[in-house]
């Protein structure tokens, strides 16, 4: 849901988006990897486009790299076809 | 008649000053006295620091060690006796996230000012209590075999040695 609702148009209609990840009690990993390793394996989404256009904002700098690892293994999971595919920003 | 001392008078004569009152055997002797006290102190002081730092650092690990293995328990617990239809797993999901946030932060620090760095198996540790059904409405109980609960220990047992690991590698 967070990821269909809030960073897949933040995407798409802007040129960065920002995601800060601050003022919880945690996040399961389970929520990270669907959110977003499912930018790259749902929705199209390149890494080096991510890398590019998507700031994560935490004080746990542990959380931003586990984020930046889901969205590297989705790209490993993907196949070479799709990595060179449509990227979804316009 | 103050004698000058054998180092004093080759000194005073290898710079060429003779019997100036400068190099006055005791003098010199102050000098190398002062500056041997001062080493000496230099010394005994990093040691003594190196040790006092070595125990707060020890004493952190320590903590650490508590928390992942309450860690480990709680989710060994969460997963045993709460299906994703029980009114209390809520609860438990809420203090196991956060209980690994503060795990986290406590790691970040000994990281940062100590140099201990375990990262990856945190998030391995991380991985395993949280991934897969955790926090989903259609979780089954595990059975006590469970290959869930293995890797959740195993994770707890890899961050704990890999936080000894960076602690033998840092005071060495």
């Amino acid at each position: 849901v967070f990821r269909r609702r809030h960073l897949v148009p933040a995407l798409r209609e802007g040129e960065q988006a920002r995601v800060n990840l601050n003022g919880t009690l945690g996040y399961g990993s389970s929520f990270l990897e669907e959110a977003f390793g499912g930018l790259v394996r749902l929705e199209g989404f390149l890494a080096a486009d991510l890398r590019r256009r998507l700031k994560i904002e935490s004080d746990d700098q542990f959380l931003v790299q586990e984020i930046w690892s889901y969205i590297d293994e989705a790209v490993a999971e993907e196949s070479p076809s799709q990595e060179g595919a449509n990227p979804a920003h316009p | 008649v103050t004698l000058p001392t054998p180092l004093a008078t080759a000194t005073a004569v290898a710079v060429g000053c003779g019997a100036s009152a400068w190099w006055d055997g005791s003098i010199l002797d102050k000098i190398v006295t002062w500056t041997l006290v001062i080493l000496g102190w230099l010394v005994v002081s990093y040691g003594h620091n190196r040790r006092e730092h070595r125990k707060e650092v020890r004493a952190s690990l320590v903590e650490c060690t508590r928390d992942i293995r309450d860690i480990e328990t709680k989710a060994h617990d969460y997963r045993l006796n709460t299906s994703g239809a029980s009114p209390e797993r809520k609860p438990m999901e809420m203090v196991l996230r956060s209980r690994l946030k503060g795990l986290g932060a406590a790691l970040e620090l000994l990281r940062t000012h100590d140099g201990i760095d375990a990262s990856d198996a945190l998030i391995a540790l991380r991985q395993a209590v949280t991934l897969n059904d955790f926090e989903s409405s259609s979780r089954e109980k595990c059975a006590p075999d469970s290959i869930i609960l293995y890797e959740i220990s195993d994770a707890a047992h890899g961050l704990v040695s890999a936080l000894e690991n960076a602690f033998r590698s840092c005071f060495r």
